[in-house]
């Protein structure tokens, strides 16, 4: 088992879409991103949160047994010091006032590239990584 | 309209809103992510699926409101580009 690189960012995926999650996955894997785990409902995520306590949490909204809006406010009350990331199909202009009144950190809407979720991570847990 | 068929029919189209999302929306993004990891298959593979499901939510919502084709029904008044471009 890899040794975990004590600089990186501590992230948890938290989407139904399985593809989705791989590719989260293998993308932030290769940019100092450790991904500590994956949850495919809300009430999973919020199980994982409260188990790692991650430095910040993918999001998706539309989700089976416990939707996204009903776990942010569960994963704040867990993990106040995590970040949480609203990663959604849904328009911005619909869900991101409701998922940033209970408690998201920023709303991205799906479509946005691997490069730009991976910059925002950094952005808003720390400062990024020197690249060599 | 009927309050109850009104609230039927939100219900319904509510449904097929997330529907979208849930296929269409979400493959298409996975699919863009694929494209950017350079996984080409992949994207392919979850663009074939996203159509499929796609034809498949078109295909329940013509037999929900029993479209009658007939000569002339498909005729649009505005064609839009594959790619967006009207």
């Amino acid at each position: 088992m890899a040794t975990p690189d004590p600089d990186a960012l501590r992230v948890l995926i938290a989407d139904d879409a399985a593809d989705i999650r791989l590719l989260l996955r293998m993308y932030l894997s290769g940019s100092k991103l450790d991904v500590i785990g994956e949850a495919a409902n809300g009430k999973d995520a919020v199980t994982l949160v409260t188990a790692h306590r991650p430095d910040a949490v993918i999001l998706d909204l539309s989700m089976p047994v416990m939707d996204g809006l009903e776990a942010i406010p569960l994963i704040k009350e867990a993990s106040p010091e995590t970040k949480i990331v609203v990663l959604s199909g849904f328009e911005a202009e619909r869900m991101a006032e409701a998922a940033l009144e209970l408690g998201a950190d920023r709303y991205l809407q799906k479509g946005v590239s691997l490069g730009e979720i991976s910059q925002m991570l950094w952005d808003l847990c720390r400062v990024a990584p020197t690249i060599e | 309209m009927h309050p109850e068929r009104g609230n039927a029919a939100r219900d319904r189209l509510e449904e097929y809103a997330f529907a979208l999302n849930d296929s269409i929306v979400q493959g298409l993004a996975a699919a863009k992510m694929a494209l950017e990891m350079e996984e080409v298959a992949r994207a392919r593979s979850m663009i074939n699926q996203t159509l499929q499901r796609a034809q498949e939510i078109i295909a329940d919502l013509m037999n929900e409101v029993g479209t009658d084709i007939r000569p002339g029904s498909l005729v649009r008044t505005e064609r839009e580009d594959a790619g967006g471009n009207a």
